[in-house]
């Protein structure tokens, strides 16, 4: 009897665990990994031409975005935000920054000339915000990734090799980006960024200081999850998340053929000539 | 006498040409390069146009520049002119331009030297996308290859030019660019690359890239073919030949060596022109010698 029961106890625990198991199992079906397939080179393979899903007109309440569809708020996007985190949506400013950004804010709609959006100017995006705006192709040749945006026609080149940051002094409007993949997730680091960029057009700024650490995973042959964490000490309180997805464009036969940003760009000059303005 | 030199010279210049590739494209015909997945030639990696091809991008008639301009430039008192005649076809190296093209070509320059309006200010100086083959000409050129596509990126203006080789063909008519449309085929070791759908300013000024900053310009009948060769792990001959039939009298060819940059860990940084575009000292400067009537084609030689 006292030599039996242990082994009953044995096989009762052994039991409720695999029932236990089975249990966990059938939670987490759903939730089965999407594996694409591999580039010649062994990479995840997410090469194709994507839509992203954002808002590029204030990322921290969507509910203006519609004026560019169809001229009217969605009042029901009212104060949704793409940051997720921290969970109130809104980029933690430091104090003197949150001040600095008022103004621009403000005058948004109308700026002055050193309130002028930069993407408004024709000039490079930086990192997020050229792959929240419009369509763009993802090009994977040996050892890189590559972003090609449609809007400005300017590309980002991600190194795989695992080759060390460019020196911290040179500062870059799309930044110096270094990749790798963790299992099915591109992870970026992206350093040697300028103080010119916006996150949107509401005067959302950082400073040189800024560092992103971008994740995009693809959760399905269609569409890409994308997360980035956005750093500046001497901006921000903390670091905060901003995260959207990418659609495939699955149009037949589509092709990515050039925005030249450039060719009404005096247009700009001219707006800001109006009596009154200095 | 001075232009008997000069087209003697000129003619010196296309026979060192020659003979300086005929071997090169002599061993072409036998280098193996390694390919790629798919099936091409691989020929990644970052290029940039050789020594002879230097100042070309401002003139590809007469180089850059004068003692004066290299002085503020700070580069070399004696990098003048070209070191090889770029333009092969003609023979004589100019640009065959028709006679109301010749004249709005001289307005260019005119505008060129002094500029009144903001539209003077000629393409590249205002950080627009370069076009082909101007994009060539200009700093370092990284060159990727996925199945089905080769990539160049550009330093310059970070600027990027995607050339299918699937056999698809042109984008249509009315989708004109600035950097054009590009289809490519492979025939060898050579990329045959034709470049058409290029974009022009509706009003006929400069809101469209030159060929060179010599007012170089072009109308919707461009189509430029270009002849990427690969001789060897480090060298290509290129070639483009130019037709425009409502702007030069004849089709014009350019040819010079594109080289691979061989330091190690040599990496596209970008480049970013807009931010030193600022017009207003050189409009200022130009309406001065507007007003006092000293305007004249840019040239290179003292007035």
């Amino acid at each position: 009897m006292r030599s039996r029961c242990p082994v009953l106890l044995f096989a009762l625990a052994l039991a409720s665990l695999i029932a236990g198991a089975a249990v966990d199992a059938r939670q987490q079906e759903p939730a089965k990994p999407y594996t694409p397939p591999r580039t010649p080179d062994g990479q995840p393979d997410i090469q194709g031409i994507y839509n992203p899903v954002g808002t590029f007109y204030n990322i921290e309440d969507l509910e203006y975005q519609s004026l560019y569809q169809n001229f009217k708020p969605n009042p029901s996007l009212r104060g949704k935000s793409l940051i997720i985190d921290p969970p109130d949506g809104k980029i933690p400013y430091q104090t003197w920054a949150a001040e600095k950004r008022k103004p621009i804010y403000q005058l948004h709609g109308d700026p002055t000339p050193q309130y002028v959006d930069p993407n408004a100017r024709c000039w490079p995006q930086g990192v997020p915000r050229h792959v929240n705006n419009r369509e763009f192709e993802i090009f994977q040749p040996p050892g890189y990734v590559v972003i090609f945006n449609m809007a400005h026609h300017t590309y980002r080149a991600i190194t795989l090799d695992g080759s060390p940051h460019i020196p911290e002094s040179v500062k870059l409007w799309m930044g110096d980006s270094r990749g790798r993949w963790e299992g099915n997730t591109l992870v970026v680091d992206v350093t040697n960024n300028n103080d010119q960029t916006w996150f949107d057009v509401m005067a959302s700024f950082h400073s040189d200081a800024m560092r992103v650490t971008e994740r995009m995973t693809p959760v399905s042959a269609d569409r890409i999850e994308y997360q980035a964490v956005i750093t500046d000490p001497k901006v921000y309180t903390r670091p905060w998340t901003f995260a959207i997805y990418f659609n495939r464009n699955k149009d037949y036969g589509s092709e990515l053929w050039e925005e030249a940003c450039v060719e009404s760009n005096d247009r700009n000059l001219e707006l800001l000539k109006r009596p009154g303005r200095n | 006498m001075r232009t008997r030199l000069r087209h003697c010279l000129m003619a010196s210049a296309t026979l060192g040409t020659v003979l300086w590739l005929a071997p090169a494209l002599a061993a072409g015909q036998t280098w193996t390069p390694s390919r790629t997945p798919d099936g091409q030639p691989d020929i990644q990696g970052i290029w940039e146009g050789g020594p002879a091809s230097n100042n070309a991008g401002h003139s590809l008639e007469d180089g850059c520049c004068d003692a004066e301009h290299n002085k503020m430039q700070r580069r070399a008192a004696d990098n003048i002119g070209l070191r090889q005649q770029i333009i092969v076809d003609p023979p004589n190296g100019k640009i065959p331009f028709q006679p109301w093209a010749a004249a709005k070509r001289t307005e260019h320059l005119i505008n060129l030297d002094a500029p009144t309006e903001l539209q003077h200010i000629e393409p590249e100086d205002r950080c627009s996308l370069q076009g082909v083959p101007r994009s060539n000409l200009r700093g370092p050129i990284q060159i990727l290859q996925i199945p089905g596509h080769v990539v160049m990126l550009f330093e310059w203006v970070h600027a990027y030019r995607v050339i299918p080789v699937d056999g698809r063909p042109h984008s249509p008519k009315g989708a004109a660019m600035w950097q054009g449309d590009s289809r490519g085929r492979w025939e060898g070791n050579t990329l045959v690359v034709e470049a058409s759908n290029f974009r022009v300013d509706p009003v006929g000024y400069n809101k469209q890239p030159w060929i060179d900053s010599h007012g170089t310009f072009y109308s919707d009948a461009l189509r430029v073919v270009e002849r990427w060769t690969f001789v060897d792990a480090k060298t290509i001959a290129y070639e483009a030949t130019i037709e425009d039939p409502k702007v030069f009298t004849h089709p014009w060819k350019i040819a010079y060596l594109i080289v691979r940059r061989a330091e190690r860990h040599f990496e596209l940084i970008e480049e970013a022109c807009w931010e030193g575009v600022s017009v207003s000292n050189r409009l200022e400067s130009g309406r001065i010698t507007a007003k006092a009537g000293r305007q004249r084609p840019h040239s290179h030689s003292e007035p």
